[in-house]
């Protein structure tokens, strides 16, 4: 018996000694001299995070129908410690002519790597870092989309709406803070509301992760306990707390960069937008005709038709009142045509 | 009477202790092709870069290399700790708060340079082994379980830690949820550029010959092995019974420290959230892999980071996830917890 367990043992290790030596005959095929390879480098997972889905979606249909354009998505997972390591492993490969990615915490790792490999490019949306040589970044003006979100938020605050209190009170919740956030997104939403009423108080809170929609949940009723009552989060899928409860406390909602009027009907009353796809495909299009200008960061915004409102949404034109969405809209076409100027501070 | 009584040959049980182990790699390993037929669409690609990825070039030899450094770390305090009869299974907490006590005494050290490091990596000894002999002062006071102590005491650190960093302690000039970065002066020396690699591989070996000659070449080692074997008869040998319950706890949780203060100082230059997630049972897998001896330590650290930098390299040029690596490691966790599959070539043997 004994004997015949061994056979049988002899015989799996005997192919699986072979199965490594059989696949020593993958050979990589030879790069054609005109081919032009892309990694897109998702530091996170693409399903579920607009930036992520829209930056894959337009990598893919940029290279959809170039023979000689080739996309290789990888998804870094959400341990933030192994991004650098991840992306320093990709990149020694030397497979790919340029690393496309989107994330404000992006420039300081490809920088880190860049140090190893002078040659390896960089190019990333969402981030803002230049005199790097080997990186060109594009910052979507989230100071200005979160203006006039704040704006909003701040007609809904003052406005007889019924969750609106009189406290004038603002909230904001965050998985976590960083320079964008602090210097850009946070600033531009108080300033906002600030247009409207100038005694508007913001009550700003963060998570700590992205994922936690308990704890988010728990902050949004402490902040409507505390005279809330309309918020602005960006906390990834932790965001589902805080629709959970406005539609079980009674507050409102604004949305950074994507329509998520069906998140909550009737309490998420306005959702920006942002045109990662559109960006994407044309920083490709720069890069395959050897136009694009290392070195060099743009902020791109509402006139450059980056970031804008989803105004279409039957949703949103049934969540507020006419008057405010009249207001609304003048406000953003002052912003467009340039009548409303703002300085963007500091990142 | 008359069967022939076999002569006890150090060489020849050693040869057979390892039995167990290579079958247990082996099934591990079959794992990994039967999954890599049934989860790639080019399974040999995979199957190929799994095995030689980690040798294609020095980067990633390095790489490999620099993994096992902290599993070789934790690993010897592990060993020391499970042939003492004290279970700790801490590590992840140990581990990480190490770390950041590490990392937030060297930036406040940072005018003392090079001397900044060394207490800062000595404070975080003495905090992570305080850490962990707390398990064994509540064995000694009220007999507690060691194994439920030291894991749930991990878990609550490991939150706090999360929260240290994530509030109070987060960088706001970073966009990552991370500390501050360390001072350029207290990190690591690089030993393979561009890899990992660095200079706490010295450590790590060094450490070797230091836990060996504790467990085996002092009196100390003796009575801790023998009161590992034997608790009731060490007492009445006259060992004592709160020392070798606290000082081996201790020592793991302080090895542990010194694990993540210098996977931070060679590595990552900042305590960056969940930077070791799974290094803290890594390590004690190393450790059962090895059955608790410090030499047999670093073959079985390598062999943890080979698969690990293995499914990497197939994560890079195949299209299978990491998790592929996870499943291999699942199966050498799970198998290496069988003591009758680690025996498995001692079974015959006759006395």
């Amino acid at each position: 018996m004994n004997n015949r367990i061994y056979s049988v043992l002899a015989v799996f290790f005997v192919l699986f000694l072979l199965s490594p030596l059989g696949a020593a005959g993958v050979k990589e095929e030879a790069k054609a001299d005109d081919s032009f390879s892309v990694l897109v480098f998702v530091p996170g997972v693409a399903a579920g995070s607009p930036p992520y889905e829209t930056m894959v979606a337009g990598a893919n249909e940029f290279a959809q129908d170039k023979e000689n354009v080739s996309v290789k998505v990888y998804e870094a997972g959400f341990n933030q410690a192994q991004w650098e390591q991840q992306l320093t492993s990709l990149v020694a490969t030397g497979e790919y002519d340029v690393v496309l990615s989107t994330n404000p915490s992006l420039p300081e790792i490809c920088e880190r790597v860049g140090e190893k490999f002078p040659d390896q490019k960089f190019i990333i949306t969402d981030a803002y870092a230049e005199g790097n040589d080997q990186m060109r970044t594009y910052l979507y003006n989230q100071y200005e989309q979160s203006l006039y979100l704040g704006y909003l938020a701040g007609l809904v605050t003052a406005s007889d709406m019924e969750f609106a209190n009189e406290n004038l009170k603002i909230g904001f919740i965050a998985s976590q803070e960083y320079p964008l956030l602090n210097n850009h997104i946070l600033p531009g939403f108080l300033d906002g509301a600030r247009l409207v009423n100038k005694d508007i108080e913001l009550d700003f809170r963060v998570i700590g992760n992205w994922f936690d929609a308990n704890k988010a949940s728990d902050l949004a009723s402490s902040m409507i306990d505390g005279g809330v009552d309309i918020f602005a989060v960006i906390a990834g899928g932790a965001a589902q707390g805080v629709f959970k409860t406005v539609t079980q406390k009674g507050a409102y909602v604004v949305f950074h960069d994507k329509n998520e009027y069906s998140a909550a009907p009737g309490y998420v009353v306005g959702s920006g937008s942002m045109e990662q796809k559109k960006l994407v495909m044309e920083i490709l299009s720069d890069v395959v005709n050897g136009t694009v200008e290392y070195g060099k960061a743009t902020v791109v915004g509402l006139e450059e038709g980056y970031i804008g409102f989803h105004f279409e949404d039957p949703l949103y034109v049934s969540s507020l009142p006419q008057d405010i969405r009249d207001e609304f809209a003048s406000f953003m076409e002052r912003l467009r045509n340039g009548s409303i100027s703002y300085t963007l501070p500091v990142l | 009477m008359n069967k022939k009584i076999e002569c006890y040959n150090p060489v020849i049980y050693m040869l057979r202790s390892m039995v167990g182990l290579i079958f247990i790699v082996f099934v591990s390993l079959v794992a990994l092709v039967g999954f890599s037929y049934y989860l790639s669409e080019t399974p040999d690609k995979t199957i190929y870069y799994f095995f030689n990825g980690p040798f294609l070039s020095l980067y990633d030899f390095g790489n490999m290399i620099n993994m096992a450094v902290p599993l070789i770390i934790g690993g010897l305090g592990i060993s020391l700790a499970f042939r003492s009869g004290s279970m700790n299974i801490g590590g992840e907490g140990q581990l990480y708060f190490g770390a950041l006590i590490a990392t937030l005494t060297v930036i406040a050290l940072e005018p003392l340079g090079r001397a900044g490091a060394v207490i800062a990596i000595f404070v975080a000894m003495m905090s992570s082994g305080i850490l962990a002999g707390i398990s064994g002062v509540l064995r000694y006071r009220w007999n507690t379980n060691v194994l439920i102590t030291s894991f749930l005491i991990s878990n609550a650190v490991v939150l706090i830690v999360n929260y240290l960093i994530t509030g109070p302690f987060d960088d706001p000039l970073t966009n990552l949820f991370s500390t501050q970065p360390i001072p350029e002066t207290a990190e690591l020396s690089y030993i393979l550029p561009p890899s990992n690699l660095n200079t706490s591989l010295i450590v790590a070996v060094a450490a070797v010959f230091i836990i060996h000659a504790l467990m085996y070449r002092s009196r100390t080692g003796f009575e801790l092995r023998m009161y590992g074997d034997n608790p009731r008869f060490a007492k009445y040998a006259g060992v004592n019974v709160m020392y070798y319950q606290i000082m081996p706890m201790f020592v793991s949780g302080a090895m542990y420290a010194l694990a993540g203060s210098l996977s931070i100082f060679g590595t990552y230059h900042a305590t960056i959230k969940d930077f070791s997630s799974g290094m803290g049972w890594n390590a004690l897998a190393v450790a059962l892999i090895a059955r608790y001896r410090p030499f047999a330590v670093i073959p079985a650290a390598l062999f943890f980071a080979y698969i690990e930098s293995g499914a990497r390299s197939a994560m890079l040029y195949s299209d299978v996830t990491f998790e592929l690596s996870s499943i291999v490691q699942a199966t050498v966790f799970f198998l290496v917890s069988s003591v009758t599959l680690q025996r498995l070539g001692l079974k015959k043997r006759r006395i």
